[in-house]
């Protein structure tokens, strides 16, 4: 019998992509003003928000995303996350 | 021949029953697998108590019993367990035969070189057994005669029938309990026979006629006739993968791209260079501690992207109770015979080629290969990273 190589799982084989970055984000009455990457950039708009609440049964997540027009024409879009109260980037 | 017996009853259910030691005194039904009718596997003496039993539909367990409680099956668990037990009773014989999980045959032929007594060797035997599982033990001539024995032990104790008495220990003994198959049991009770005592009284000839080989099989059980030896456990070559998902997966696409993952790491194993294999056993842990597993024999010798082809059809055909947390295959019974022979390396796309050979070159540098694919998980969750991977490129 071939002895089991008992080698935990790699998770080189499946990766996840898109993963959200942790990011530094102002706030003004709870709403992003500026982002820090590296340099401060002002949000110039908000063009986009929306809602991601899911998975309560296991492992909630409650997202809430921004779509920003930052300073020198940049577009990110961030969440905060309100299990953890962190800010994260994260493409959509 | 002298056999031991060693049994745990309900074996899933007190398997269940050490990870929720609360639970014990409750009356306690376990499902059967997740299918379109879902029945009582098994259940405890309370729920047998109440009027449970095997067979039954749920929704009367729950008209008969509100307060039973359900127990999903999770046979990886007691898979392990089991084999966990039949290796520790190995350590104290070379003959031993693992029957229905929870149930060991242990021939004690030999063996008093080491012990004394018989009573010495099946207490030694049960020492070997966690005692939260309530194992018991039958000593008897026959296999037969010491799983009767065995059931009729107390917990944690053991019960010798003497060749002498084989027969007036196994008369009262409801007939329910010989090997039989569920027609031949129903014909027989039909008959009015309850006991083995009463089927053991009847003319070998007239059983033999109406009932075959089985029922006259079952005559020599009933009268302590049983010259079955104990048959050891084959050791047979597998390999085994394990996957643990980077998020539990309840798409049947991210479980496909996981069998796929395993399959090409089992094949890219040395004992599988140029091999095939007779049988897989797929396994799926699913969150909170529950299991699905399948064993699938495959009608000849099979290579990599038949054994893809077979199990992704049989994936993508169930419906998992849950999300999967974990995958594991095991690939047994390698051989190095071919029915049909497999696509030749050469005749791949020449296309592929450079990149193949790319990924080799760097695969040797590095130990594995560091290029990826991008595939499609779950394209529709509103979870951005859940929507795409990457899967490691090995060809």
């Amino acid at each position: 019998m071939v002895a089991d190589s008992r080698t935990s799982s790699r998770a080189a084989g499946l990766r996840p992509l898109n993963a959200p970055r942790l990011v530094r984000v102002l706030t003004g009455d709870g709403l992003p003003i500026a982002v820090v990457e590296g340099e401060r950039r002002r949000a110039a708009q908000i063009e986009d928000v929306w809602y991601v609440d899911d998975e309560w049964w296991r492992e909630p997540i409650a997202r809430r995303y921004y779509r920003l027009f930052l300073d020198g024409g940049v577009v990110r879009t961030v969440y905060h996350d309100g299990e953890r109260d962190e800010w994260f980037a994260q493409g959509y | 021949m002298t056999v031991a017996c060693i049994y745990i009853p309900h074996f899933a259910l007190r398997m269940a029953l050490l990870e929720r030691p609360g639970l014990d005194g409750v009356p306690l039904v376990l499902t059967s697998p997740p299918s379109s009718r879902v029945v009582v596997a098994d259940c405890t003496q309370e729920a047998v108590d109440r009027g449970i039993k095997p067979e039954m539909p749920l929704r009367e367990v729950t008209a008969l019993c509100p307060e039973a409680v359900f127990i999903q099956p999770n046979p990886a668990r007691d898979a392990a367990a089991f084999d966990r037990i039949v290796d520790a009773l190995e350590s104290f014989s070379p003959f031993v035969e693992p029957g229905e999980p929870g149930c060991c045959y242990v021939d004690l032929q030999g063996l008093e070189r080491h012990d004394a007594t018989v009573e010495d060797a099946v207490t030694r035997l049960l020492g070997l057994v966690p005692p939260a599982l309530r194992p018991r033990a039958g000593v008897a001539p026959g296999k037969f005669t010491a799983w009767v024995a065995a059931r009729r032990a107390p917990p944690g104790g053991f019960r010798t029938v003497a060749p002498a008495e084989v027969v007036s220990f196994l008369t009262p003994g409801p007939i329910d309990w010989l090997p039989l198959t569920d027609e031949l049991r129903k014909r027989l009770g039909r008959l009015g026979l309850r006991t083995l005592g009463e089927f053991a009284a009847l003319p070998v000839s007239a059983v033999q006629a109406r009932f075959g080989p089985e029922g006259r099989r079952g005559w020599e059980l009933a009268n302590g006739r049983d010259d079955a030896v104990v048959r050891p456990r084959e050791r047979i070559e597998t390999v085994v993968e394990r996957l643990t998902l980077p998020a539990p997966a309840t798409s049947r696409e991210t479980l496909l791209i996981g069998l796929k993952r395993l399959i090409v790491r089992a094949f890219g194993r040395p004992e599988l260079r140029f091999r095939t294999v007779r049988q897989a056993r797929l396994r799926v842990l699913i969150e909170e501690n529950r299991s699905w597993e399948k064993e699938m024999t495959f009608r000849e010798p099979v290579g990599r992207e038949r054994v893809i082809e077979v199990l992704g059809h049989r994936l993508a055909a169930i419906e998992l109770p849950g999300a999967a947390e974990a995958m594991s295959l095991e690939l047994i019974g390698l051989t190095a015979e071919t029915a049909h022979q497999e696509l030749l390396p050469g005749l791949r796309s020449r296309r592929m080629r450079p990149l193949v050979e790319v990924a080799r070159q760097l695969k040797q540098r590095y130990g594995e290969s560091p290029l990826y694919r991008v595939v499609e998980v779950e394209p529709w969750s509103r979870i951005p990273e859940r929507r795409h991977a990457l899967l490691a490129y090995d060809p």
